[in-house]
């Protein structure tokens, strides 16, 4: 098929400089978060609609910063007006990052083959959290902090009744 | 005794004859390519799966989700198991494709997948959790596959089924290859993308593979006048023009499909002013080994490119591998019940195992029967139930779906529209007549002995919204066997339309919907559904219990820039200033967004430097827009006065959104 691409590469280098309509991009949802583990990877699915008025071909890349954290696929791919398509971003965190990471998640159309392409492009913020502290032992901690407390609580109480017996 | 002028003579006379030899073998040698086709441990295939070994990233992933279904192709065309092409423990290429098996959305998509997976000896109807050939089915409309105004995806989906086992024989197939063949550029005997569009290589190369794989003879004159129209396009540096030039996948989908028909593409037939087609692919080859798409040009798809062409080189057409059809005989079986269709889809039938559940005796069935077909369709009773009874001396199916015979009313069977007048338990596929074989549909109906099939046909499958398309439905003749309009008929399409004289109803829908056209009349049998898509389509008829939920959900963060270029034509130099253009950005998103511009790194130096937003460096531009809002900008080129370019300049202004 200019099958299944060599057709959309000749969009990009033929059918597109011949046009001067609307360009467009949707993406969804406005933000990203993954919470990770280092050394461990989560994946969420970015949403990428053509709201333009003829078919586009898209990219989708994340900030020079972070590149080695994450794998988009698709990372292009071209869409029809209306169409849309599901990108999978997923992050792996590598080892000793912990804390709290931001970048940005960057859906761009545009075309460089004309004198001066007018493209269209959405920063969707990404937050990474990479943490040890899974849920489960947040609510350990806090079950034991508080078994501690009450036992405390109840040796005092003991120990005030022994001294007033 | 020779004399020594004699004796040089003689040396004189062999060392021209040796000079001669090696002035004839030494050019040869210098320009010599290897054998063709090329072997997976010649240089060239062996540095181009090196170039891909070393795309590889830590998921298996080697260009994309596109692209890494094609290096599986290739990956297996070579003789290697894509299973052990991974970055050291991590998950191997074909990992990837079961990890990313719901990216795939079009029939396209599906049938690319088929062939990679059974390319990679995987099972295509298990593959990450989705069965791929029902997938790549779903999307067969009755005639065709896919979009019925496209054809590439009915050669992609066609290849796709043979490789899976699909029978070239069955409905979906056949119909399919009928769709192709129909849809050949008669002019020049090649095919294109789209329908009604102009032939190219591309498209003819994969058209030519798609009817050899499903059985077409390469002698047959769809092939052979199809190879004349890719011999037409060969330019001298032996590759095949694509608009305007040659390149690397061109030139790979035509030496497959010349393959495939049994030629060589190295051949005095493929030669053009001495150079063939492998060698104008060869010199697109990099030093690390990938193929650029054209001589300077990389292209979009570095990996896929370089994918085609080892297959290519290596003489390994699509589909790399084809599994065994299924044993049996495929027919389409529909079932209509007393007020809809139970079930209507393509089986394989066989030998069967048929209890009566009268007497709790099993029949076995050693030839592909009409009730056989029926015990498939219902997936030996799990997709729905059928009582068969045999007090009647042979087999009698008494009730399908829990429809139980009333009156004269009852189950009956038809094949190819015909009655058969023998029990469905000896009606054998593909050797009982009348009708005669190859049997393509058996009909099982409730009703009565003198009720008559019908038929639906539309004159476009494919209409925009308020466009009218034409309904034909015909009665058929157990007299004459012959079909002619029926007048009066019930078309159910978005709503019901009565038949007129010519058999004939005019519909038009005022919204997007996908249309399942069928018709009914009293004393006749219901016609198959034939799909229509009205504009978008998707949209589905609800039925008269159900109530559908429609909405349509903006994306978050969505922009519109109007225009998608502008053009400073303005013979502009150093010091000047262009016209100022219009450009408007409007939020067509669901929240308030925040756009900045950028002109991107890659653009000429004139841009970066020029562009100016409302007579102000372009870095300085900044919006807020509120939903359903626009923001106008005009743009302004400044030529540095230091500026040196000449002759056309190409860059990108970008607006970027963000939540505000």
């Amino acid at each position: 098929m200019r099958g299944f691409f060599v057709l959309a590469f000749a969009f990009l280098s033929v059918l597109l400089p011949c046009q001067a309509s609307a360009v467009g991009v949707g993406a969804a949802p406005s933000e990203l978060d993954f919470n990770i583990r280092p050394g461990g990877s989560a994946t969420e699915t970015l949403h990428v609609i053509n709201t333009g008025d003829s078919e586009a071909h898209y990219r989708v890349y994340v900030d020079e910063e972070y590149e080695g954290w994450f794998d988009i696929a698709p990372d292009e791919f071209s869409l029809a007006p209306q169409a849309n398509e599901e990108t999978h971003i997923t992050v792996s965190a590598p080892l000793f990052s912990f804390g709290d990471h931001s970048t940005h998640v960057n859906v761009v159309t545009a075309n460089s083959q004309l004198e001066l392409g007018v493209g269209a492009g959405i920063k969707v913020p990404a937050h990474i959290r990479v943490s040890n502290l899974l849920p489960w032992v947040g609510l350990g901690i806090a079950v034991a902090l508080l078994l501690t407390l009450t036992l405390f609580l109840i040796r005092r109480r003991r120990m005030a009744a022994g001294e007033a017996k | 005794m020779r004399s020594v002028s004699e004796g040089f003579g003689v040396l004189g006379n062999l060392l021209l004859v040796l000079a001669l030899i090696s002035a004839m073998i030494l050019p040869m040698s210098v320009v010599a390519q290897p054998d063709y086709p090329l072997n997976p441990t010649d240089t060239e295939v062996a540095n181009a799966l090196d170039y891909l070994r070393g795309a590889q990233t830590a998921d298996g992933d080697i260009g994309g989700f596109s692209a890494s279904a094609w290096v599986t192709m290739a990956i297996a065309a070579a003789g290697e198991d894509p299973h052990d092409w991974r970055v050291g423990s991590n998950p191997s290429i074909v990992d990837y494709l079961a990890a990313s098996a719901g990216s795939a959305s079009s029939a396209t998509d599906y049938a690319r997948m088929i062939l990679a997976i059974v390319a990679a000896d995987e099972d295509p109807t298990s593959f990450g959790g989705k069965d791929f050939v029902e997938l790549l089915k779903a999307n067969y409309s009755g005639t065709q596959i896919g979009d019925a105004s496209l054809l590439n995806d009915d050669f992609w989906g066609v290849m796709a089924l043979i490789s899976a086992g699909e029978s070239p024989s069955s409905r979906v197939v056949a119909n399919s290859v009928a769709f192709i063949k129909d849809n050949r550029n008669d002019d020049d005997g090649g095919w294109s993308w789209g329908v009604g569009q102009d032939s190219d290589v591309d498209d003819t190369a994969v058209a030519i593979m798609a009817l050899i794989a499903a059985g077409e003879s390469p002698s047959s004159s769809a092939i052979t006048d199809g190879l004349a129209y890719i011999e037409s396009t060969q330019m001298d540096n032996g590759g095949f023009e694509s608009w305007g030039a040659t390149n690397a996948d061109t030139d790979s989908w035509a030496i497959d499909a010349i393959v495939a028909a049994g030629e060589d593409p190295t051949s005095g037939d493929w030669t053009e002013n001495a150079n063939t087609p492998v060698d104008d692919l060869l010199s697109f080859q990099q030093g690390n080994g990938q193929f650029y798409w054209q001589s300077s040009m990389p292209g979009a798809w570095p990996c896929q490119t370089t994918a085609y062409a080892i297959q290519a080189l290596l003489g390994e057409p699509y589909p790399v591998k084809v599994l065994e059809p299924r044993e049996g005989i495929s027919v389409y079986v529909r079932v209509e019940g007393q007020d809809s269709t139970v079930w209507r889809g393509d089986v394989i039938v066989s030998e069967s195992d048929i209890m009566a559940d009268n007497s709790g005796t099993t029949y076995h069935l050693s030839d592909p029967t009409a009730l056989g077909a029926l015990d498939e369709a219902s997936n030996h009773e799990e997709r729905f139930p059928y009582y068969v009874t045999d007090q009647y001396g042979g087999l009698y199916v008494s009730s399908v779906n829990e429809e139980e015979p009333s009156g004269l009313n009852g189950w009956m069977y038809r094949v190819d529209y015909r009655s058969p007048g023998v029990g469905a338990d000896q009606f054998i596929l593909g050797e009982t007549t009348p009708p005669n074989p190859p049997h393509q549909e058996v009909l099982w109906y409730y009703g009565e002995w003198t009720d008559l099939p019908l038929s639906l046909s539309v004159d476009k499958t494919q209409v925009d919204v308020d466009e009218e398309f034409s309904v034909v439905v015909r009665e058929r003749s157990d007299d004459t066997h012959n079909w002619s309009p029926c007048e009066g008929a019930m078309v159910h399409g978005d709503q019901d339309y009565a038949t007129g004289v010519d058999g004939t109803a005019t519909i038009s829908v005022d919204h997007d919907v996908t249309l399942h056209i069928f018709a009914e009349k009293d004393g006749y049998i219901r016609s198959d559904k034939v799909t229509v898509t009205v504009g978008e389509g998707t949209i589905q008829p609800p039925s008269s219990d159900e109530v559908y939920l429609t909405a349509h959900i903006l994306p978050a963060i969505s922009i519109e820039v109007s225009p998608g270029s502008v053009d400073f034509n303005d013979k502009l130099g150093p010091g000047d200033i262009s016209d100022e253009h219009r450009i408007t950005i409007s939020n067509v998103g669901a929240w308030e967004v925040k756009v900045t511009t950028e002109v991107e790194e890659e653009s000429d130096d004139l841009f970066l430097r020029g562009v100016r937003l409302d007579g102000k460096l372009w870095s300085s531009f900044q919006a807020i827009i509120g939903r359903e809002e626009s923001e106008t900008t005009y743009a302004s080129l400044h030529v540095p006065e230091d500026y040196s370019g000449v002759g056309p300049k190409t860059g990108n202004l970008i607006f970027w959104a963000e939540g505000a």
